[in-house]
């Protein structure tokens, strides 16, 4: 389990990641299982979403969707803010601490005092990252299957599926983000604060966008709209998005092999 | 045979601030060389560009013959590495760290480890966070000597330490020589360079003042007395004592100031009662200024 970087890293992660698996599991699953209230009583929770103004609904309910139907609750509930928050967090902390963190702490000066390229290091901590957030996505997805299931809700498995794998490819961008700003300054705090800053800007960009003029030009810089619009299920994922997160993504790597190659390594 | 470092005009600036300043140095391979210097003197920024860990301004750099940068993989295969301010993964096992440590090697001599860890006396089952420093200190020297480095570089690898842990280390590092191995070790005290190297350059302000022989050094070695008389004695007495570079008042006895070898003093102190005596090393700033202005007397 000490093999190199890699291994060190997935086993660094073991206990926090089962944290963090198991929290997001139960979170899905409880908001499933309180569809049938919401369908019940679909008519006063749907006054109840159409009375909120505009811009709050966007933010966190999602857009002018049937917040009763099905996917409308799943997206609202789920999908549109709540995971890809828990994401976020997720994956923005473990980038920074991949390189950043490690810096900080004062053990990356002695680890590339071995017979270890930066780039081969920096390939290792990057590939903890790619591993971690699609395990977490694994369970984030396992759980939505169990819990639709019980529901009936039968949003369509395939559609659910996109969903995930755009999570995945929304998480893991800001996480290189993270892994990048990380690994170009060393500061730990500069990688967390700079991705939240863009992850928070993006999804808030994407959210208004509709109701400002001002914003709408914006909306598709925002990552998020590339994540079906932060309603993968209701607006529904496609290809040429999923491969533009991952375009973003690989121009991130390729930005934090190159500074991290170039920098000195601090104290 | 070639040179385990040479170094040709390093000069490293961080921003305007002075790393170091066109240094020179090479290192025969099979010494112990001291690097001293006082604190911010531009040690560790040397020793972290010889591991490409930061990267010279300007400047030439080899190491065991090799480029300094484009070799740099090859060059730390060779090399063990003891950093000054040492962190090691507070969660993990001393073994989990040897093992993990061994493993970025490709695999070490674990027979060999065996013989340093039990040299050490360490305990490998406790956790890093529960180290005291001492341990942890001894943990970073295993694993700096843990593949038979033909080149050991320890930042200041004692500072810090209780005596008895610095004699043991003196002792692993005098071992190493014996084994070949060439060592870099930096200091701020001249005693610990004095006691277990061969050469020592002296660094200050990020620039080489010079190297020497430590033999060479030894009998001058500047140490400040305090002694306190019986009855009152005058600081005249001991003023042309060979040896005593300066002499002062103090309190109810003297202080004297004594550069190289101390029998003079001693027998001159002999002629009255002495009750109390302490010598201390004075600190390098002061050896620097007896040693070399004694030496531009003589020339
Ligand atoms: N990362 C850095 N940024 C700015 N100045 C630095 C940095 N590292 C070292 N220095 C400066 O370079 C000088 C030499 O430092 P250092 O090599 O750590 O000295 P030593 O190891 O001899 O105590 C000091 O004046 C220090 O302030
Ligand atoms: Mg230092």
């Amino acid at each position: 389990m000490l093999r190199d970087a890699f291994f060190k890293g997935v086993r660094d992660l073991r206990r926090s990641f089962l944290y963090w698996a198991v929290g997001i599991a139960f979170m899905v699953i409880l908001f499933c299982l309180f569809y049938p209230t919401v369908r019940d009583s679909a008519a006063s929770v749907q006054k109840l979403i159409d009375s909120l103004p505009a811009a709050f609904k966007n933010v966190f309910i999602g857009q002018g969707v049937s917040f009763t139907s099905p996917k409308g609750y799943i997206d609202g509930r789920i999908l549109s803010f709540m995971s890809p928050l828990l994401f976020l967090v997720f994956a923005v902390g473990l980038g920074a601490r991949q390189i950043a963190g490690e810096e900080e702490a004062g053990t990356l000066s002695l680890l590339l005092s071995y017979p270890m390229s930066r780039r081969r290091l920096l390939a290792q901590k990057a590939a903890v990252l790619v591993v971690a957030i699609a395990a977490l996505t694994v369970a984030h997805f396992g759980a939505l299957v169990i819990g639709v299931t019980l529901e009936h809700m039968n949003p369509g498995y395939g559609a659910l599926l996109g969903a995930n794998v755009d999570l995945f490819l929304l998480a893991l961008s800001l996480g290189t983000l993270s892994l990048t700003v990380g690994a170009a300054t060393g500061r730990h705090g500069a990688a967390v604060g700079v991705s939240t800053i863009v992850a928070a800007a993006a999804y808030l960009v994407n959210a208004l966008a509709p109701l400002s003029h001002t914003l709408k030009p914006l909306q598709k810089l925002s990552l998020f709209y590339y994540y079906g619009g932060a309603q993968p299920l209701s607006i529904g994922v496609r290809p040429v998005y999923a491969g533009l997160l991952l375009a973003v993504t690989a121009v991130l790597a390729a930005v934090a092999f190159l500074a991290f190659e170039r920098r000195d390594v601090r104290v | 045979m070639t040179a385990a470092i040479v170094t040709e005009r390093l000069t490293k600036s961080y921003g305007k601030n002075r790393g170091v300043v066109d240094l020179d140095l090479e290192i025969a391979a099979g010494e112990v060389f001291g690097f001293l210097g006082p604190n911010g003197a531009g040690k560790t920024t040397t020793i972290r560009v010889l591991l490409d860990l930061i990267r010279p301004t300007s400047g030439r750099v080899t190491v065991l013959g090799l480029d300094s940068r484009r070799q740099s993989l090859a060059v730390r295969r060779r090399v063990g590495f003891l950093p000054g301010e040492l962190s090691l993964y507070s969660h993990l096992t001393g073994e989990e760290t040897l093992r993990f440590f061994a493993n970025l090697r490709g695999g070490v001599d674990w027979q060999y480890v065996g013989g340093l860890v039990e040299q050490l006396d360490f305990d490998l089952t406790k956790k890093v966070s529960d180290l005291s420093t001492g341990n942890k200190r001894k943990l970073g020297l295993i694993q700096a000597f843990m593949h038979r480095p033909e080149l050991l570089i320890l930042d200041e690898p004692t500072v810090g330490l209780d005596p008895l842990v610095q004699h043991e280390f003196h002792h692993f590092i005098a071992e190493a020589r014996d084994r070949g191995q060439t060592v870099f070790l930096s200091s701020h005290v001249l005693p610990e360079v004095q006691r277990v190297c061969d050469r020592v350059g002296f660094i200050r302000e990020g620039e080489m003042v010079a190297v020497e022989e430590v033999s060479a050094l030894t009998g001058r070695a500047v140490r400040e007395l305090d002694v306190v008389f019986a009855q009152p004695v005058s600081p005249d007495v001991f003023a042309h004592v060979p040896g005593v570079t300066a002499v002062s008042a103090n309190g109810g006895g003297l202080h004297l100031t004594v550069a190289g070898p101390l029998d003079a003093t001693v027998k001159k102190l002999a002629e009255f009662e002495v009750v109390t005596m302490t010598s201390r090393e004075p600190d390098l700033e002061d050896v620097f200024f007896h040693f070399y202005s004694g030496r531009d007397r003589a020339s």
